[in-house]
């Protein structure tokens, strides 16, 4: 590893003086070290939130391990700092530097950012500008690095079109290795514009310097086209056809410090087949793909093996539904119990087979329980198409609290179309209707203590999903509904909890947000806004400021309702669903239709035509 | 000594000794994140390890001392658990294919023996601290210092307790040896002193006596701390 610049020393006398240093030293076991070579592809990847939370997802796990299977490519990785440490690094003016060999970001060849927020937008342009790169995509030249985004925010790339260079869109394995090579290819004769042009001719690559975009005179979108011919007028996303096939590390790094997940992960299967019409990942990550049992399990003994965590957690949108839960649970607890080895679900789905299977893995280590019902009344969870009654969830809360569980989550959201008073109060007697079943249960196991933590997240409509359209509630709405709640939620076994309405509200502007908005981010991130998503950093004042100096009216993009006819930011790009199949399930949420699992029978949400070669399993439905 | 340890059922517990040093970047961590790092090790091992009974089961570590953050350390010790015996040597080069850089395993025993507990052992630490004298002619300052605290009778350290509450420790008869070699501006500091669960005092105290105004040592460069020995008063180790 190459650590020898003048900064080394400088870095070194810091540590100390900052809390939890460990954030920043790298070396952990399994990162990734390199001899650097002149003819290499430098890679930094950004995680833009601090240490703790970009450790702890597994995308960017996934991506910096297959990067650094390159021989020619180095990957590194960078985190936002915490204020102690950037305070002190913009005193002593040292850019922000990568971890593995302390490099400033200007000196990479591609800096990678993944939008897994929208709250985490003004964290970017905070660590461009630290890292001594422009923040602009305009104003950077052939010398500067590459910058690209993905993750599941760059489905609506728009309101941060202006930052980068690439955007892409879809899973990551493939379009970025065909990216780096066409960089390979070209770096010789390497010319900033040329590379691009050549770049968005993949499949899956957005770059938003060749698009223009024009308005109406109502600030709606009127045409969104390419400058140049050849450059296709929408992108397709890209997604890995046979999981068994793409590459998984067989180690994640093992950090010093805890961080939010400190366990291994095993991605079982990608896509969603519930179809719940609020699920924005429901659509965007169809199709269904599920690893094949064998691959799985090999997967989970490297990764036990090779990091030493006393945790696996069977990680995907719905782990519930995976059609070999059991085999899978079976082997690994036959495997690893006496190794005192904890397999961990990261939510149930509500039903008696969850149950048992919980009971059954958490014979090593019984934590809570955790519930989606996200809806208090039927009607309203038909029209979520959430497929859930309350007598499933009372069912497998009382099987619960008879083996002895204590300590359940229940996830609701507020603001949903349609809301009516009464779907809110549904919320509040489902969680008494909990504690019920907690005092009749009669049981040997019956735990002495028990907590009902309730969630209310507040409902932000996200672009591709059936709720595109709908008019997002009002922060003083919302705050109305969660004081209304707060008021009957009143017990010592039950703790409520919910989002600040203004967060919720600013998420929605830039969830369905078109390329206007890079103005008011940049205004925000000026006027010292970062971290948005953490409580105490959060500054809606200055926010309100750059809207108003950009002249732009938040409640354009959140409160208005929109026409099935209007042009959207996001319509360029092809997900696979189509809109018809959106406009069809947004009519029948307004007639509380339901709509079955796409598993075992095909909905027709257009994925089956999205690529020539590709057609979609139908599962039997006996496996499960 | 000599009894063996029996658990229910009549199994033997092993009980394995570890000697190890810390170095590098892992002296940035906490105490807490360092028992999970040597878990890990052990895991990555495939050491036997025993794990506790109960509803959170965990394996049992014992550490000599909790470490400072920052401190580095060519003398620890750790006591683990086992469910089988192994070879020492064997430990020690697994556990050391398996660390992180910065953590390396030195020596081990491993016996079905009970074993006095690490804490109960330790009587004495050797610390080097390297410091910046502010300007080279604070060498003499430096020197008086020294002998002026090696010459008190006693020494008072005001220290706060748990509750917030003031209270006055005798610390003279903690420090059993002071010494220092300078070099140009460098400072290396040497410090034998009473460590352990009955009497314990921390280098930072002594450097805080040596240098109450902050005045001769350059503050922004800061201190470097290492433990050279930990043992017992003699000077004799652990295993």
């Amino acid at each position: 590893m190459e650590r020898k610049h003048g900064m080394d020393n400088i870095i070194d006398s810091i540590l100390p003086k900052v809390e939890t240093p460990a954030r920043y030293v790298g070396n952990e076991i399994n990162s990734v070290k390199k001899e650097i070579s002149q003819d290499m592809i430098r890679f930094c990847m950004a995680f833009p939130d601090v240490y703790e939370v970009g450790m702890s997802h597994l995308g960017i796990k996934i991506l910096y391990h297959l990067l650094n299977e390159r021989d020619k490519t180095y990957c590194e990785r960078v985190f936002a700092l915490y204020p102690d440490m950037e305070s002190i690094l913009k005193e002593k003016d040292i850019p922000l530097f990568s971890i593995e060999t302390r490099t400033p970001l200007s000196k990479f060849d591609f800096v990678g950012f993944t939008l897994q927020y929208e709250m985490s937008y003004t964290n970017i342009l905070n660590m461009l500008d630290m890292g001594g790169i422009p923040v602009y995509s305009k104003d950077r030249t052939e010398k500067d690095p590459l910058v690209v985004f993905g993750g599941p925010c760059a489905y609506n790339p728009e309101p941060v079109a202006d930052f980068a260079d690439l955007i892409v869109i879809g899973e990551g394995e493939e379009v970025i290795q065909e990216i780096l090579d066409l960089y390979e290819k070209e770096r010789d004769n390497y010319i900033k514009a040329d590379f691009l042009r050549k770049a968005a001719a993949i499949q899956g690559v957005y770059v938003p310097a060749l698009y223009e975009a024009l308005y109406h005179e109502d600030g709606t979108l009127k045409s969104f086209n390419p400058f140049h011919e050849g450059i296709p007028k929408s992108v397709k996303k890209r997604f890995v056809k046979d999981l068994d096939k793409v590459y998984y590390p067989d180690r994640f790094i093992v950090p010093y410090i805890e961080i939010v997940h400190d366990r291994s992960m095993l991605e079982l299967f990608r896509g969603c087949t519930r179809g719940c019409r609020f699920c924005q990942a429901g659509m965007l990550y169809r199709p269904l793909r599920e690893k094949s049992l064998d691959t799985l399990k090999k997967n989970a003994d490297n990764l036990i093996k090779n990091t030493g965590y006393e945790e696996i957690s069977l990680s995907s949108l719905s782990t519930m539904d995976y059609s070999c839960l059991p085999e899978l649970t079976d082997y690994l607890l036959e495997k690893y119990q006496s190794k005192r080895i904890s397999v961990g679900l990261p939510s149930l789905r509500i039903d008696s087979f969850s149950i048992k299977t919980a009971e059954k893995i958490q014979k090593v280590r019984k934590t809570g329980l955790t519930f989606a019902p996200e809806a208090g009344t039927q009607r309203m969870r038909d029209v979520i198409n959430k497929g859930v009654t309350e007598e499933d969830l009372i069912q497998s809360v009382s099987e619960a609290f008879n083996l002895g569980w204590g300590h359940v989550k229940l996830y609701f959201m507020i603001g949903l179309p349609t809301e009516t008073r009464e779907d809110l109060d549904g919320i509040t007697d489902m969680a008494f209707k909990v504690l019920d079943s907690y005092n009749q249960t009669v049981s040997e196991k019956k735990n002495r203590k028990i907590k009902i933590v309730v969630s209310t997240s507040s409902f932000v409509p996200k672009a591709f999903t059936p709720f595109q359209w709908v008019a997002q509630d009002s922060v003083e709405e919302i705050a109305d509904k969660q004081r209304h709640i707060i008021k009957n939620m009143r017990s010592k076994a039950i703790d409520y909890s919910w989002h600040d309405p203004h967060v919720s509200r600013l998420e929605g502007v830039f969830a369905r947000g078109d390329r206007k908005l890079s103005d008011v981010i940049y205004r925000a991130f000026k006027k010292g806004c970062k971290a948005d998503g953490w409580k105490d950093s959060f500054k809606y004042e200055n926010w309100l400021e750059a809207f108003v100096e950009a002249g732009i009216d938040p409640d354009f993009y959140t409160t208005r309702k929109r026409g099935f006819d209007e042009l959207f930011p996001w319509d360029f790009i092809d997900i696979g669903v189509t809109k018809s199949f959106l406009v069809k399930e947004y009519d029948k949420a307004l007639n509380e239709e339901l709509t079955p699992f796409c598993k075992y029978r095909c909905v027709n949400c257009g994925f089956n035509d999205f690529e020539e070669g590709w057609k979609c399993r139908v599962y039997s439905k006996d496996k499960v | 000594m000599g009894s063996t340890t029996l658990k229910k059922g009549g199994n033997v517990v092993y009980t394995a000794r570890i000697k190890f040093k810390r170095e590098a970047d892992i002296r940035y961590i906490s105490h807490l994140d360092m028992q999970r790092m040597v878990q890990r090790i052990l895991r990555r091992a495939e050491v036997p390890m025993k794990y506790s009974e109960g509803f959170n089961p965990h394996p049992k570590l014992a550490f000599a001392m909790a470490m400072g953050v920052g401190l580095t350390s060519d003398c620890e010790y750790v006591d683990v658990e086992l469910m089988e015996s192994i070879d020492p040597v064997l430990l020690v080069g697994s556990m050391n294919e398996s660390a992180p850089k910065g953590f390396t395993a030195l020596k081990a025993i491993v016996t079905e023996e009970k074993l006095p507990s690490l804490t109960s052992l330790i009587e004495e630490s050797v610390y080097q601290v390297t410091c910046l004298l502010n300007a080279s002619g604070e060498v003499e300052r430096l020197y008086d210092q020294l002998k002026s605290i090696l010459e008190s009778e006693s020494i008072v350290y005001r220290k706060r307790n748990k509750k917030g509450k003031w209270s006055d420790k005798e610390i003279r008869p903690l420090i059993k040896e002071l010494s220092a070699n300078t070099e140009g501006l460098k400072v290396n500091i040497i410090a034998r002193l009473a460590t352990g669960s009955k009497e314990n005092l921390r280098p930072e105290v002594v450097l805080d006596k040596i240098d109450p105004e902050k005045s001769l040592f350059d503050q922004e460069h800061g201190c470097v701390y290492h433990r050279l020995f930990l043992g017992k008063v003699n000077g004799e180790e652990l295993i």
